[in-house]
């Protein structure tokens, strides 16, 4: 098991092998969004070569309104 | 029509999303204004959150440019990082850098904003950079690669309008070939009339209209506003005199001879 922070917020799931199956493994993942992991942007297209270690801080942002 | 980083235009009203009652006051807000250049955002949101994401729904059905913002960001690799994000999520190149400085005023930090224009630059980005009225900083982000400069006319939300038309002035003079967007502060559509008068290429505003008991009359007031100042500005205003010049001709003027000799 390892323990991840999405947007901030703790949780405990198995290892996965990268980051395409962590996401898989959540349920009500918005239709769209972008992510960076430890401050860093991970494009989608390299979601699934992307190791996801414990204590990794995912930020997960979607459309919004804006000035 | 004008262009805007190769997109052709027809409006110099930039409007916001944010602030607006509801999506449909947001939506008919967008369109009475006229404008084709919408600011967006990003957020964070939990897997697990209830409900679709009604506002992308909306702002997609309007079939308008986005130009997502880095608002919120007080660090070049948070600018950094948020506009990349913001790249693939929109599927835009665009990015209104916003790089804060200080809380109270929400002033930019010229160094970041600087040094991080440079860094998106380098990656691609066509960088919208919301920055004060600093000639010498407008004279660097043009130097780095800028083509478009967005200097504030107060701080964002305040409505108090061009507060330093002297700096605003000089900037126009000075750079000439710039796409010049006074972006924050304006609070009526007579500010957005004095900015177009002026010679910017247009205003970018949000809270003004988002914030209006009317949004959508407020918006179209802003719509004729930027025409009107445009309009002004192509036509040409006449110097300001420190006398009185009659308008009407004085040549064949009843009982002119008789006043006179009185």
């Amino acid at each position: 098991m390892i323990t991840i922070f999405i947007n901030g917020e703790r949780q405990t799931l198995a290892q996965p092998e990268n980051l395409q199956q962590l996401l898989a493994g959540l349920a009500g993942l918005p239709e769209k969004f972008a992510l960076a992991v430890n401050g860093a942007f991970i494009p989608a297209p390299d979601y699934s070569t992307t190791a996801v270690a414990s204590g990794d801080e995912i930020e997960l942002l979607v459309p919004m309104q804006g000035g | 029509m004008w262009s805007l980083a190769e997109q052709k235009i027809n409006s110099r009203l930039l409007i916001g999303s944010a602030l607006y009652p509801s999506p449909e006051i947001m939506s008919g807000a967008i369109r009475a204004s006229g404008a084709q250049v919408v600011t967006v955002s990003l957020r964070r949101q939990l897997p697990n959150h209830q409900g679709e994401n009604r506002f992308w729904q909306t702002i997609q059905a309007l079939g308008v440019h986005l130009l997502p913002n880095t608002a919120g960001c007080y660090s070049v690799k948070e600018a950094v990082t948020t506009a990349q994000m913001a790249r693939e999520l929109f599927n835009t190149h665009w990015i209104k850098l916003e790089v804060i400085g200080d809380d109270y005023t929400l002033q930019p930090d010229p160094f970041a904003l600087l040094e991080a224009s440079k860094e998106l630059i380098s990656q691609g980005f066509e960088v919208f950079p919301y920055c004060t009225d600093d000639l010498v900083l407008c004279e660097k982000l043009v130097a780095a690669g800028c083509r478009i400069i967005m200097p504030w006319g107060a701080p964002i939300g305040s409505g108090r309008g061009l507060i330093n038309p002297y700096a605003l002035k000089n900037l126009r003079q000075r750079l000439p070939e710039i796409t010049l967007i006074i972006d924050a502060g304006i609070g009526s559509p007579a500010h957005a009339v004095q900015a177009l008068e002026m010679g910017f290429d247009g205003v970018l505003l949000n809270t003004a209209i988002a914030q209006s008991p009317e949004p959508v009359a407020m918006a179209q007031a802003f719509n004729f506003a930027v025409q009107a100042g445009r309009l002004a500005y192509d036509a040409g205003i006449i110097p300001p005199k420190d006398l009185a010049q009659p308008s009407t001709p004085t040549l064949g003027t009843p009982f002119w001879q008789l006043g006179k000799a009185e």
